[in-house]
């Protein structure tokens, strides 16, 4: 199909400088967890990103001195010659796709812990080092010398960038990094010729500009990416805005993000689509240079409309070019239904926060391009004219069937509910998560265009009837129900009184059976799900305490930028909560909750408890098909494999992945993934 | 100088199976942050610990599949054969010195995420994993423990083949499938593996007999075991399981590994594990029931303990991980009777710190680890004086020690001159806290040698002004005057001085260090999250206060995280009944009262009394002098401030700096960007 003109402006070239970009679809920098240490899967991915329609694709940041290092945090790096050599496979990939590259130059300062180099990290002052790492050092207040060492620094990293072929190079002068600290009257107290006054702290900024610019020009773009204040933060606006002014000109480009990453990186939990757009549209009315900025935009209907509106001039986008590399071409192709949306999740930027490559709930290939070698829109054709039947239409078996579908099999997809979906059809149902239905809606979506699957939902199966239907191969994706005995991540023995009718599962939640009264949701599973029970619970009028053995609720939220506002959150709905305590009895009316200092117990009136710890996988139907594995095979049968929750409680991403992998698989041998390693 | 005889005994061989052992100094399994990332550096590291005399030499966990990884830590990894070239480059650097090289295998199940191979972790029965990922292990089938047993005798083969001489099997620090499978807590299986302990340790039995089989003939088998998890009966116990499982499997293993779990346990600090020899009591019995080598570990620094182990029959090998970080060189100066020349673990943890952050080991005694090829650093050995010229430094803390120290071995003249009464600058002042007492350690070693040298001299008492310093006409300056503590509140999380705080009387770490009594309630506000607030909680409950410590942070002294220690020191302050308000900030300080708000909803907010504010945020370089020297630069061909006076930090970053500048002194590199070798992937 054709594409659309109305959306056509999003198909303009647009001049950057001495370099144009093809369109108007731009993959700003954002980070991987693979950086220096995993070039060919970092150049596979941004190659991808490219085939998939994206005009300018750019690395994330990269450090350019030995000075700059957030070891482990696998940061890409443009430091010497080998880095040269192995970011030019970037490059090489990118171009080879007529798209542009761009380079993010890095300089931590107190944010980088130094902890390969040992190096003291340099800043505008003293600053405690505020790493994820935060160890107990702080940083050197930069004399004369230091400045000019780090302007030198920026000026070989530019020729070093111009060597690995990039077309668009970055001064980064946002979240809390060296430059950015510059600007910011908090950080900055030097009473030299780079403090006091917005010209003086803009000066490094400009200095830096310039010399950057002169080693590009004619050959590369000049960006610069730059905090714009949110319109809620009434105080520092005007010092961001005042030093903007006298720059506003310098760049060939400006990449727009925000002082509150709470926000730029924002969860779909708390955070909707074009969320930046009033902070941007101010700053965008100082300078006519050329102007990109995200808001985690998957609609093209917003992305038309930023253009239009003159908002912006590009669609910066990490998330959705994650969730999608192809979404500029399904656009392009007048195939706007078929868009990966993001769901905002932020499994992508928790991977990275762990030090692990990234991956995305929605795009089960994304990092797998190139150890795998799976494309997020290509798949190998069925390798005979074989059937499959897949049980459970979860995230698992909805990504199974829908790339065996792609992959041409005949599928039969089962589910024992009345409606496909399985934990996204209740998840997303509690508060903030409406967005997690996407993960349903778009399998759903393309199964519905295959003639080869068809589903069949309120279809319980037992082994009998998996055996009479004579499929070639049978998936199994049951998925994992929620353990009531308080076993979990601190506990591995079950609370006294879990027998008890007031002890409620999430599972008997979803099913709408809800405790009333004092309830206490006990959370030992540490992601959204005991914050999100809360505040439903809360909602509906229960009198809620969230207790948890962690010192922090939902503490694996901190990877995915949710912590901080899942506690506002919870405040403002009074809910009660405690920490470092162990759930160690319940009866109605009571309950005990041990320290998990083992320095004694505390008693808490309570007419209810709902545990969320660990999950039992419902693999029952696989023990019994198993068991009558022969008989499968008499019958002509040739595989029998279980996939997701139902082999492995995880989140859905690890589902969705799970799927996707066992689709790719089947009839296939299993390959072993390659890997970047370093070699002696 | 020569061995003194009593410590013979350490210097006999000991066979281990087909091999043998050249003496009893056995450097067992440890991490260290380098790992298959950094394996030219792995190699370097270990090599350094073979010529400095220990016997064995062994790797860190090593990982046998892509089905148990632990990125992003990084430990070992004998996936395939093409992992093989970096063992190689390892056990070739340990046998050049004639040691022994020792792999552990392991394969953590529950203790895996998996997070870049993406493959469901496995384990006895299904269960969350334990890195609090949101994840869960799947029980294996019987399939799986089919596969298990054979990556282990492949990964066998391939070490073999790699060129190592003794092999382990693992069951520690919970941090093994076999050791899950031992544990009822996590093996709830109805099969032949587990229920009776005869079942959970069937797959033990297995393992080493199949690895034994494997490569039994050419190398030692070890069994690396936790014999207690120290938590009582929700845990294995050394006088039940542990007894029975030895009694079982006692003649299997070439050699018994022994130890307690979990890693805090095994490698406690000194501040909950004063005393070396601290597992004896859970470790002793196993030589009473087995005929092989025993090895053992508890912090060993002293010739005589380890002499004692051996000659009361609870070791036959002196395991030590610490240790030998601290002073690779230790049995050479037990062998060459340099006894006092040993540089002793302080028991800080600032090693296993690092490993947790996934970033190369460092340590507060030797700050040449983790720098071997790095930056070709050797722990004994040092350029000599690049001229005749005297260099003056100033300050006697941790940095200005190791400078001189350094500079003494290089051969320049060296005058040190420090303003107190005594040397040791921090370490001094902190030793006298609960639990730090062998932070002197840092201060005693080297005071000890630069007093015996020819070429120092030192000068107490000795307040330099910029002036002074000029007419002393020395042209290497090094300025080592340490930092203060803010007493204005800015720390991590102000930017500016809390509202109300300079119309108190605050008081700070150093005042309290330097005698200064707290009167009445204490207030601590904890900024900081390292040791010192919570040693100084306990300093002050030992004092007869009512303390309230209270700290931004969601638990006390959260980086001790990093170190083993926070779960420690939050339950002994517990214990004492310090009152713990944590995720609050001070907003105002008035006289007797606080008003603190909720970390996340600044709307919530309390107030607090308290008779005495202690506050612990952020430290301000004592760099004046170096300042004022600023000024005189031309007098000088080196002028350069280092440790806390250039960049506060631990004591350990503030003894590599005083290395580093003594190692760059007159080198003719540029100080601030030293150039060091990094391991990139090859793009093959």
């Amino acid at each position: 199909m054709a594409r659309d003109p109305r959306f056509d402006p999003l198909f303009e070239p647009l001049e950057i400088g001495p370099v144009t970009a093809p369109n108007r679809f731009y993959q700003v920098p954002h980070c991987t967890g693979m950086g220096y240490q995993r070039p060919r899967m970092l150049a596979a991915l941004r190659g991808l990103k490219a085939e998939g329609g994206w005009g300018v694709v750019c690395t994330e940041y990269c450090s350019i001195d030995n000075s700059s290092d957030e070891t482990p945090y696998p940061s890409a790096s443009l430091r010497d010659a080998d880095d040269v050599r192995n970011l030019r496979l970037m490059t090489d990939a990118v171009h080879a796709h007529g798209a542009l590259a761009g380079v993010e130059l890095w300089y931590g300062g107190h944010t980088s812990a130094n902890m390969l180099s040992r190096m003291p990290a340099f800043d505008v002052g003293g600053l405690p080092v505020e790493s994820h790492l935060s160890p107990p050092a702080q940083s050197v207040a930069m004399d004369k010398s230091d400045i000019r060492r780090f302007r030198e620094m920026h000026k070989a990293a530019a020729r070093r960038a111009l060597e690995a072929g990039f077309d668009i190079v970055y001064v980064y002068a946002c979240h809390y990094y060296l430059l950015h600290n510059f600007l910011n009257p908090d950080f900055n107290r030097r009473d030299d010729e780079y403090g006091g006054s917005v010209e003086n702290r803009v000066r490094l900024l400009r200095e830096v500009i310039e010399d950057v610019g002169e080693i590009v020009a004619g050959r590369a773009a000049l960006a610069v990416r730059y905090a714009a204040p949110l319109p809620s933060q009434e105080d520092d606006p005007q010092e961001l805005v005042a030093a903007f002014r006298l720059i506003a000109e310098l760049p060939d480009l400006w990449d727009i993000a925000s002082s509150d990453y709470n926000y730029e990186m924002g969860s779909s939990r708390f955070v909707r689509e074009a969320e930046l757009q009033r902070s941007v549209a101010r700053i965008r009315a100082l300078t006519t240079k050329p102007l990109v900025s995200v808001g985690r935009f998957t609609s093209p209907d917003t992305m038309l409309s930023q253009i239009t509106g003159g908002t912006q001039d590009l669609i910066g986008a990490a998330r959705p070019s994650i969730a999608d590399p192809f979404l500029p071409r399904k656009i392009d192709e007048g195939r706007i239904d078929e868009i990966r949306e993001c769901i905002g999740c932020n499994v992508c930027y928790a991977h990275d926060c762990v030090g692990a490559p990234i991956r995305c709930t929605q795009n089960p290939t994304m990092g797998e391009e190139w150890r795998r070698g799976w494309h997020p829109e290509r798949i190998a054709g069925r390798h005979a004219d074989e059937s499959v039947l897949v049980v459970g239409a979860g995230p698992a078996g909805l990504e199974a069937a829908r790339a065996l579908g792609q992959r041409g099999y005949r599928v039969v997809l089962a589910e024992a509910d009345e409606q496909p979906g399985g934990r996204i059809n209740t998840e997303s149902r509690l508060p903030g998560l409406a967005e997690y239905s996407r993960v349903r809606d778009w399998r759903l979506g393309q199964l519905a265009r295959m003639a080869n699957v068809g589903i069949y939902p309120a279809n319980r199966l037992d082994a009998d009837a998996i055996l009479e239907l004579d499929s070639h191969h049978v998936i199994l994706a049951t998925g994992a129900h929620w353990r009531r005995d308080g076993i979990g991540r601190h506990t591995s023995r079950a609370f006294d009184g879990f027998e008890s009718e007031q002890v409620f599962s999430l599972d008997d939640l979803f099913a709408g059976k809800l405790p009333r009264g004092r309830v206490i949701v006990y959370d030992d599973d540490h992601y959204y799900l005991g914050s999100a029970t809360a505040l439903m619970l809360s909602d509906r009028g229960a009198r809620v305490t969230l207790v948890t053995p962690e010192a922090r609720v939902g503490s694996w939220t901190l990877y995915t930028n949710e912590h901080a506002l899942t506690m506002r959150a919870l405040h403002e709905a009074g809910v009660e909560i405690v920490t470092e305590r162990r759930l160690a009895r319940f009866e109605p009316g009571r309950a005990q909750l041990e320290s998990i200092y083992g320095t004694g117990a505390l008693e808490l009136a309570a007419d209810a408890v709902v545990p969320i710890g660990a999950r039992e996988p419902d693999d029952a139907l696989w023990r019994d098909l198993e068991s009558r594995r022969d008989e499968f095979e008499a019958r002509g049968g040739l595989s029998i494999r279980r996939i997701g929750d139902s082999r492995a409680p995880g989140i859905i991403a690890a589902a969705v992945h799970a799927g996707h992998q066992a689709a790719r698989e089947l009839g296939e041998m299993e390959a072993e993934f390659k890997r970047d390693r370093v070699v002696v | 100088m020569a061995r003194d005889s009593k410590y013979d005994i350490l210097f006999e061989p000991v066979k281990i199976g087909p091999v043998t052992a050249p003496n009893r100094f056995y450097q067992v399994p440890h991490c260290n942050g380098l790992g298959h990332a950094r394996p030219r550096a792995e190699a370097a590291n270990r090599a350094v610990k073979a010529e400095g005399g220990w016997g064995v030499i062994c790797t860190q966990e090593v990982e046998i599949h892509p089905s148990a990884e632990i990125s992003p830590s990084l430990e070992g990894r004998i996936w395939d054969q093409g992992d093989v070239p970096q063992h190689r480059l390892m056990t070739d650097a340990v046998h050049a010195h004639g040691a022994l090289a020792g792999i552990e295998l392991a394969f953590g199940g529950l203790h895996t995420p998996n997070l870049f191979s993406r493959i469901a972790p496995m384990a006895p029965s299904a269960r969350p994993n334990h890195y609090g990922h949101p994840l869960q292990a799947r029980a294996m089938t019987k399939r799986d423990i089919a596969d298990l047993r054979r990556w282990h005798v492949e990964a066998a083969q391939r070490a073999r083949a790699a060129g190592y001489d003794i092999v382990y099997v693992y069951a520690g620090h919970d941090m093994s499938v076999l050791q899950h499978f031992l544990k009822p807590q996590y093996n709830q299986r109805s099969d032949e593996y587990g229920g009776t302990l005869a079942n959970r340790v069937r797959l033990t039995r297995e393992i080493l007999q199949d690895v034994k089989d494997a490569v039994g003939h050419q190398c030692a088998v070890a069994f690396r075991f936790a014999t207690d998890e120290l938590r009582g009966p929700d845990g294995l116990r050394a006088d039940v399981e542990g007894r029975e499982v030895v009694e079982m499997l006692a003649e299997l293993p070439d050699l018994w590994d022994v130890n307690v779990s979990g890693w805090d346990n095994d490698s406690a600090t000194a501040r909950f594990e004063p005393n070396e020899g601290y597992q004896e009591s859970y470790t002793a019995f196993v030589k009473q029931l087995t005929s092989k080598p025993v090895v053992g570990v508890g912090r060993f620094t002293s010739a005589d303990a380890m002499v004692s182990q051996i000659k009361r029959g609870v070791l036959d090998l002196i395991g030590a991980a610490r240790p030998s970080i601290a002073d690779p060189f230790l049995p050479r100066k037990i062998d060459e009777g340099r006894i006092d020349e040993i540089r002793e673990c302080i028991g800080c943890n600032i090693c296993v710190a690092q490993d947790n952050l996934s970033a190369p080991i460092r340590c507060t005694q030797n700050p040449t680890q983790g720098e071997e090829w790095k930056q070709g650093w050797h722990p004994e050995r040092i350029e000599p004086a690049a001229s005749d010229d005297a260099v003056l430094v100033i300050g006697g803390g941790p940095a200005g020690l190791e400078c001189a120290l350094q500079l003494a071995n290089r051969g320049y003249a060296v005058n040190l001159a420090e303003a107190g009464d005594a040397l040791g600058g921090r370490v001094s002042r902190e030793c006298e806290l609960p639990g730090l007492s062998s932070y002197a350690r840092v201060r005693d070693y080297r005071e000890n040698l630069l007093r015996q040298k020819p070429n120092v001299e030192i000068y107490l008492g000795n307040r330099l002004d910029a002036a002074d310093v000029v007419e002393l006409g020395m042209p290497h300056v090094l300025v080592a005057t340490g930092a203060r503590w803010r007493r204005d509140g800015v720390g991590r999380r102000h930017a500016f001085p809390i509202a109300g705080i300079d119309t108190l009387e605050v008081l700070t770490p150093d005042d309290l260090l330097c005698g200064a009594q707290a009167s009445g309630r204490v207030l601590i506000y904890d900024d900081d999250h390292y040791y010192l607030g919570g040693s100084i909680a306990e300093l002050l409950d030992g004092q007869g206060h009512e303390v309230c410590l209270l700290t931004p942070e969601s638990k006390v002294s959260q980086w001790t995280e990093n170190t083993l220690e926070q779960g420690k020191i939050q339950a002994r302050l517990l214990e004492l009944g310090v009152e713990i308000q944590v995720s609050q900030q001070l907003v105002e300080v008035k006289a007797g009262r606080a008003i603190v708000a909720n970390v996340y909803s600044d709307s919530l907010q309390q107030e607090i009394e308290f008779d005495t504010l202690v506050t612990i945020t952020a430290r301000l370089p004592e760099d004046e002098l170096y300042r004022r020297l600023q000024q005189y630069r031309e007098h000088f061909k080196t002028l350069r401030a280092i440790g806390d006076c250039h960049a506060p930090g631990s004591v350990a970053a503030a003894v590599y700096d005083g290395h580093s500048a003594a190692r760059h002194l007159e080198s003719g590199k540029d100080i601030y960007a030293p150039l060091f070798n990094r391991e990139l992937p090859a793009l093959g």
